[in-house]
């Protein structure tokens, strides 16, 4: 298989042109970090696979996404790259295009958004610029495919032979240097004038590459050397300066610039309104207020009661009858009805409310309110040692957290982002929903918008607390630092935005088919069996054994039932568990009569006390999975399980207690 | 003078960024911030949050504090 690396600036349409070009979806995000993970696509036409890596500006990292793209250039074999350059921002783009060209390997330039430069004045002569940079160069507008067909073609034909590395010149004290450090190196696979430069930049993973090949005290001595000779100036300023002031002579003999640059209009007055100085923070809340308001209230809530009507109604007869006719045992007519369409289907009934919710995430990662986001709530995260930035993956958590954990990647401090990754769990994911739906629908009918909000409020609230905690003890940081890039505002395109939230909601349906399907299947297998033998009485089953074992502990934060006991542990394995888990121990046929026996068991202060629990009692096993991933530590991962329990055993222990003392 | 001493909306040129924290200085580089770049001052986010630089054809936020380490000059 013939593989490809896709490479690029952020907010250049990047993961558009992987999109296009591979006919698979991937998310497309006008934030700086959206593609977190490597991608692979295959593409159009057999040609071969398609890697999609992180939007990154150079290759000596500063972010963990550019690491992980530096680290891919190290370590994986490609056969050639596309390196897509936004054309109405050259000079910016092409910085990274030209370490790209020094590392030697075939590369195709996609130069993208030509109807946008054009617009701005910007005239670019195409064939000159290939020349001028010795890769081949082709125009594309990757929202519309335009240019795709050229730019495959051009894929295909690249061989070793197409493109030599470029070799600037740095001038003689540093050509002495790259010369003396290329000797020293053994044979490599990769360009050893590449790797000698990025080491005299600095690039901390060619030094640790290097490092296990060669002493590093030579090298290091070469580079004091060139340092010397530069006047005081800094290799990596220099190295720098020359790079520039190649790309200003290319663009010079490339480009024309036409009428002074039109400022975008409408852009700059959506600016004036979301990051208005005294406006732009309660208008960022009033949006947030009417995403729940669509979610629960106006448009989640009746489809979600619709759907329960179906499962429970035409569905459930339609299932018994077919059951009736194929004469089945009891044991297979209750798994199915009983465990199966109560379980599973407990859970799918919220399918429309998690839909709508990814549907707004969506549109304010496309649109580029998320950026003006992450400026309006930078001085607040200043106040608890985080970054504006960190606000992002908070957003996203709200859908779920996984992606949350993974965004993480463009906060460059890696305390500031080990922090945001340890915290992000207590953003309450899609997942949760169920669970405040159901209770939330149960006991604050009339108020269920504002409870549900008040159950992300207590989530942020405590997050904040503890970055406030963590960043002033145990993980104190040094000088914090925030850079935004504000792209330009678009309208998101309503086919992007329905695939999008398509691809967020379609691991909730996935997890019902898959997790949940076998959760409840061994759910209601134990509350079938018990120590007495099969078909007990659900009292006498193992769940029930097990869940008395739990219930004293839950006692003093109000639900000491084994009902609530097994609900709890078996939504370790996904929340949605949860309501899975309680249409089961309950035996009920629909979310109504559900809602009617919680109301029996609990009282309105102790269902509030449970779903905060919920929220904070520990990540999901997916979430904890890619925590290990991200922060590299078996023992941060341990603390994100543990600071939960504890947490939520404490806020809730402080609701039940101070809510009874006040009468409630 | 710094660009802290500047009033929204007016022209400057960058003149010196050697008094920034070196990862933000190779941030703002990357973004194509440097020594001789025209930017214009935009706007500030209250209570002494971040505000925005605005080049050409580019908007970038950045904070107040790290604003001030940037010297300028009107054009």
């Amino acid at each position: 298989m013939i593989t490809y690396a896709l490479f690029g600036n952020p907010n250049t349409g990047k993961t558009s042109l992987f999109n296009q070009l591979t006919g698979s979806y991937q998310t497309v995000g006008n934030w700086a970090g959206v593609t977190v993970e490597k991608k692979i696509g295959k593409l159009k036409g057999n040609q071969g696979e398609l890697i999609d890596l992180p939007g990154i500006y150079t290759l000596n990292p500063l972010s963990e996404d550019e690491t992980v793209a530096m680290n891919f250039l190290l370590q994986e074999s490609f056969e050639g790259a596309v390196n897509i350059v936004d054309a109405s921002h050259l000079e910016k783009n092409l910085r990274l295009t030209v370490q790209l060209l020094e590392f030697g390997r075939p590369l195709v330039i996609g130069l993208n958004m030509i109807d946008v430069a054009r617009r701005r004045g910007i005239h670019i002569d195409v064939v000159k610029l290939g020349k001028e940079l010795g890769a081949p160069v082709i125009p594309i507008i990757a929202r519309s495919g335009q240019g795709l067909d050229q730019l495959q073609t051009s894929l295909a034909q690249l061989s070793d032979k197409s493109n030599r590395a470029l070799k600037l010149n740095y001038g003689d004290a540093v050509e002495q240097a790259i010369e003396n450090i290329e000797a020293n190196i053994p044979d490599d696979t990769h360009n050893r004038r590449w790797l000698a430069l990025q080491f005299l930049e600095g690039n901390p993973i060619v030094e640790k590459y290097l490092s296990e090949k060669v002493s590093l005290d030579d090298l290091n001595s070469f580079k004091q050397q060139a340092e010397k000779l530069l006047n005081g100036r800094s290799l990596y300023q220099h190295i720098q300066t020359v790079r520039h002031q190649y790309v200003q002579d290319v663009i010079r003999n490339t480009v024309q610039q036409g009428d002074t640059a039109h400022k975008i209009p409408l852009s700059e007055l959506l600016d004036h309104v979301f990051t208005h100085r005294i406006f732009g923070i309660p208008i960022f809340l009033g949006l947030m207020f009417l995403i729940f308001q669509f979610t629960f209230d106006w448009l989640g809530t009746p489809l979600s009661d619709a759907l329960d009507t179906f499962f429970a109604g035409p569905l459930t007869g339609w299932l018994e009858g077919l059951l009736g006719a194929m004469d089945t045992t009891v044991f297979i007519h209750r798994l199915i009805i009983d465990g199966i369409v109560a379980g599973v289907g407990g859970v799918l009934v919220f399918v429309p409310q998690i839909f709508i919710l990814f549907f707004f995430i969506s549109m304010i990662e496309d649109s580029g309110y998320m950026a003006r986001v992450a400026l309006l709530m930078d001085r607040m995260m200043e106040k608890i040692g985080l970054n504006g930035k960190a606000f992002i993956p908070m957003i996203i958590g709200f859908g779920c957290n996984v992606p949350a954990v993974m965004a993480t990647r463009s906060i460059e401090q890696p305390k500031e982002r080990l922090i945001t990754m340890l915290l992000s769990p207590l953003m309450s994911c899609s997942a949760r929903l169920p669970v405040y739906a159901l209770f939330a629908g149960a006991f604050f009918a009339e108020n269920q918008g504002i409870v549900v909000l008040s159950l992300y409020v207590l989530g942020i609230v405590l997050a904040f607390a503890l970055a406030k905690l963590l960043s002033s003890t145990i993980l104190r940081n040094e000088g914090s630092f925030f850079v935004v890039e504000l792209p330009p505002y678009h309208a998101p395109q309503v086919r992007s935005l329905i695939r999008s939230t398509w691809e967020k909601g379609k691991g909730f349906i996935k997890k019902a088919g898959t997790i949940i399907f076998a959760g409840t299947v061994f759910i209601w297998l134990l509350s079938y069996s018990g120590p007495t033998g099969m078909d007990v009485s659900i009292d006498e089953s193992f769940l029930a054994v097990a869940g008395q074992w739990i219930a004293p502990l839950l006692a003093p934060i109000g639900f000491g039932t084994w009902e609530a006991g097994v609900a709890l542990m078996t939504g370790a394995l996904a929340k949605e568990v949860i309501i899975s888990t309680m249409n089961i121990i309950y035996f009920v046929p629909d979310v109504d009569t559900l809602k009617g026996v919680i109301m029996a068991s609990f009282t309105s202060l102790q269902a509030y006390s449970f779903m905060a629990f919920v929220l904070l009692y520990m990540p999901c096993i997916a979430t904890v999975a890619v925590i290990r991933k991200e922060s590299h530590s078996l023992k941060w991962t341990l603390f994100s399980l543990v600071y939960g329990l504890v947490l939520a055993y404490l806020v809730s222990l402080v609701i039940y207690q101070v809510g009874q003392l006040l009468g409630f | 003078m710094n660009l802290f001493d500047i009033k929204e909306g007016e022209k400057v040129t960058i003149i010196s960024m050697n008094g920034l924290h070196d990862s933000v200085r190779r941030r703002l580089q990357h973004l194509g911030l440097m020594e001789g770049s025209e930017i214009c001052y935009q706007c500030k986010v209250p209570f002494g949050g971040p505000c925005i630089l605005a080049t050409e054809n580019q908007k970038i936020g950045i904070r107040r504090k790290d604003a001030a380490c940037i010297q300028v000059r009107k054009s």
